[in-house]
């Protein structure tokens, strides 16, 4: 094809030389000449960019550089690639050399995709695997593995103004519906103010930071202490053959309901307010209770610099507790993320830091239950993250309470898996255990990114 | 009485004050990159005014998400983007928070600059993430080649005549400046980059696809295995004898990734590792497109030289 085109040039080229030289006979010889090498030129380009289009019409016919095999390695000596090979490991395992900037991994278990599927809604599966010890010492009992759940989302934009997202979490215990949420995109066609978000459904409560993540996709194996006691439910027996407290591994604050979100652009900060009355049922309230639980939140998230932000949170629940009296809460949540421009594949580093204070009217009085948890993880290459987490739960009763100490690795191989090994050390209920989960989570299909 | 009217006259005042500006306010848009703010500042001249969110020596993947671009995505008339999934990790989420329906896809200030361009590498058969991070629309980094910042520009005053009527005779006329300029930069740039023509270069990542098809070089092997995927040891040793055997001297990296493993590899090949910013205002002198790409070429071809 290449060679055809050259021929083609060529026949371009003699055909114009030769009618320049018919019609311009008269012309010096060096202006014939000139004009000659200028045609040629021309012509040079036009075949590069012939070939260029070429090229490009056969690269989209075959497929990406990385399925293209190295075409002579066979004549290289098998042992002189193994050697090499050797070497590499151990060059790479021995870590960063001080002279280069370092750098590291994805964002956080975060999910490319944007796979366009024609009409069909963004489909996706997490399934999230563990196995875990737990006894006075580490590894001192096995618990045994289970598959903990598998998250199945679908989300779409139904129409212009409005999009579903639904999040089915599938676990031995049954199936449940995580979230499921109509939300109005376009207020402006109702007539309400552009600014004002309108979330129905099934929702993750608006209070805290971290309970706007689904579990398989947080930081540790397990919720914190206060999510856990909280907003958890237990399943069967509250204690275990050992009398130790039995509580869930999660604790996720969800609700139905109605949730209006305004946003409040200030410079180059940002202001949100919600107010979503919800139908909730979990530790601290109670559902059937025959009025809703009130939820209020202010978040402004500041913008410190390029690589910084800061985000604080108030949040505020009132509803009614098991006892149908009274219960009131109040949250700080507060969140530092840092990640460099230029080394932003290589490093990044999240605080965050929540407390919560309950007042629980029981009848002959009220309990003023409190539990707080602070965690950081830091991104320590491309592909490795190391997480630390401290919390500290009352019962919603304060009938016991909990502290715990937990440290996290997490390998992410790609955008879309995780094999993460945890650590923590409790005190429940004035027994000390220790437990030792490994974690893998991965993901398959397209799931949207996280929001702000 | 008087008094009533006084303050009558005031507020009405006041209101014509605060309207007047808007009547006559710029167009505001927000490009994701440099390189797109630049085109749309050619186009749209003094009718607009642009940001950019992505810092030039930013990776793609790991652009954090700052309250800054909720505010200026919620005040854009007009978004300008990349497309073809270039931006997914971290822009729709933005966009959603802005509460801004214009800027949403298919909305009337959404602007996916890559309709039209004759896309690379776009994979055939099943895609699976086996691929790695396949961009499964084609290779986004399409604005390396002069032809395809043409219809960039098309797009742009598209997008622009859409949001702004008015304007439509100064973008066309704009437009029409462009691309005799891009013309101008494609023979240029071809006459530059002719020491360039047959030689084979080690990529980190698929960046200059375009780049190579424009200008007719070649990318043997990259130091990812697999789009996205961390570079391996059996993998750069396939790679550092396939180097040696081509007698491949130049590795091209981007500011955003690491220099040890093409340090590594350039070792044991005798290469020299060139680090290039695909994208305007990443490195000095490349404050415009046109300048960026005299600098990328102008860097290539010194290395090769330098290699020779």
């Amino acid at each position: 094809m290449v060679r055809w085109l050259k021929v083609v040039a060529f026949a371009l080229l003699v055909t114009s030389a030769w009618g320049q030289e018919s019609s311009e006979v008269s012309d010096p010889r060096d202006k014939e000449l000139q004009q000659l090498r200028e045609r040629v030129a021309a012509l040079e380009r036009l075949v590069q960019l012939l070939q260029s289009e070429l090229s490009a019409l056969k690269r989209n016919g075959i497929a990406p550089q990385s399925q293209t095999q190295p075409v002579a390695l066979q004549q290289q000596t098998e042992t002189e690639r193994q050697k090499l090979e050797e070497e590499l490991q151990r060059e790479l395992q021995q870590g960063v050399t001080s002279s280069p900037p370092p750098r590291s991994s994805p964002p956080a278990f975060v999910y490319g995709g944007g796979l366009w599927q024609a009409l069909n809604p963004d489909t996706s599966v997490i399934a999230n695997f563990r196995t875990g010890f737990r006894g006075k010492r580490p590894f001192a009992s096995f618990m045994g593995s289970e598959f903990s759940e598998a998250e199945l989302a679908f989300q779409a934009a139904t129409d212009p103004f409005s999009r579903l997202d639904t999040f089915i979490a599938v676990s031995p215990e049954g199936a449940e519906i995580e979230e499921a949420t109509l939300t109005i995109l376009d207020p402006t066609f109702i007539g309400l103010p552009r600014n004002l978000q309108v979330r129905f459904g099934k929702l993750l409560a608006p209070f805290g930071q971290l309970n706007s993540i689904h579990p398989p996709e947080q930081p540790f194996v397990d919720s914190p202490l206060v999510h856990r006691l909280w907003f958890g439910h237990v399943h069967g027996n509250a204690h275990n053959s050992e009398g130790e407290e039995t509580i869930p591994a999660e604790g996720l604050f969800t609700g139905t309901g109605i949730s209006l979100n305004w946003l409040v652009p200030t410079g180059k900060h940002a202001t949100w307010l919600t107010i979503a009355p919800l139908n909730v049922d979990n530790a601290t309230f109670h559902a059937n209770s025959g009025r809703p639980v009130w939820l209020a939140r202010v978040r402004h998230m500041r913008e410190l610099s390029p690589t910084q932000t800061f985000n604080i949170g108030l949040n505020y629940a009132f509803g009614r507790n098991d006892l149908h009296r009274d219960t009131r809460l109040l949250g700080v949540d507060l969140t530092y993320r840092w990640r460099p421009i230029r080394e932003g594949l290589y490093r990044s580093l999240v605080w965050q830091t929540e407390a919560y204070w309950g007042w629980r009217d029981t009848g002959n009085g009220t309990i003023k239950p409190k539990g707080w948890f602070t965690m950081v993880e830091y991104q320590l290459s491309r592909t490795l993250f190391l997480g630390a987490r401290y919390d500290f739960a009352q019962s919603p009763d304060k009938s016991f309470s909990g502290r715990g100490f937990s440290l996290a690795i997490t390998l992410f191989p790609s955008e879309f898996g995780r094999y993460r090994l945890q650590w923590s050390r409790l005190k429940i209920g004035g027994q000390t255990v220790h437990e030792v989960w490994l974690q893998t989570t991965f993901s398959i299909g397209i799931h949207r990114p996280h929001p702000l | 009485m008087r008094r009533f009217l006084l303050l009558l006259v005031a507020a009405i005042s006041a209101l014509l004050l605060t309207l007047a500006p808007t009547a006559a306010r710029k167009i505001r848009v927000v490009a994701t990159t440099n390189d797109l703010k630049w085109a749309t500042e050619q186009i749209g001249g003094d009718r607009v005014e642009v940001v950019a969110l992505m810092h030039p020596l930013q990776n793609p993947h790991t652009v954090q998400p700052r309250p800054s671009f909720v505010v200026q995505l919620n005040r854009a008339d007009l978004l300008v983007r990349i497309g073809l999934d270039y931006e997914e990790t971290w822009l729709p989420p933005l966009v959603e928070e802005s509460r801004n329906s214009k800027i949403r896809r298919g909305g009337v200030g959404d602007v996916d600059a890559s309709i039209g361009i004759p896309l690379l590498e776009i994979p055939t058969g099943r895609v699976t993430r086996e691929q790695g991070e396949v961009h499964i629309m084609g290779n986004p980094h399409y604005w390396l080649d002069p032809e395809n910042m043409k219809i960039i520009a098309r797009n742009i005053t598209e997008g622009l005549r859409r949001v702004d009527p008015a304007g439509a005779s100064v973008y066309e006329r704009n437009l029409r400046k462009l691309e005799r300029e891009m013309d101008e930069l494609l023979n240029e740039t071809l006459d530059l980059a002719a020491p360039l023509r047959g030689e084979k270069f080690v990529a980190y990542h698929t960046t200059w696809s375009y780049l190579a098809n424009r200008y007719g070089f070649r990318i043997i092997g990259y130091l990812e295995p697999k789009p996205g995927i961390p570079p391996s040891a059996s993998h750069l040793a396939d790679l550092i004898l396939r180097m040696r055997q081509e007698k491949v001297k130049v590795i091209i990296k981007e500011p955003f990734y690491e220099n040890r493993i093409p340090n590594m590899v350039a070792q044991r090949t005798g290469a020299k590792v060139v680090e290039i910013c695909p994208t305007a205002g990443g490195e000095k002198g490349t404050e415009t497109y046109p300048k960026l790409m005299h600098h990328i070429l102008t860097k290539l071809v010194n290395a090769v030289r330098e290699a020779k």
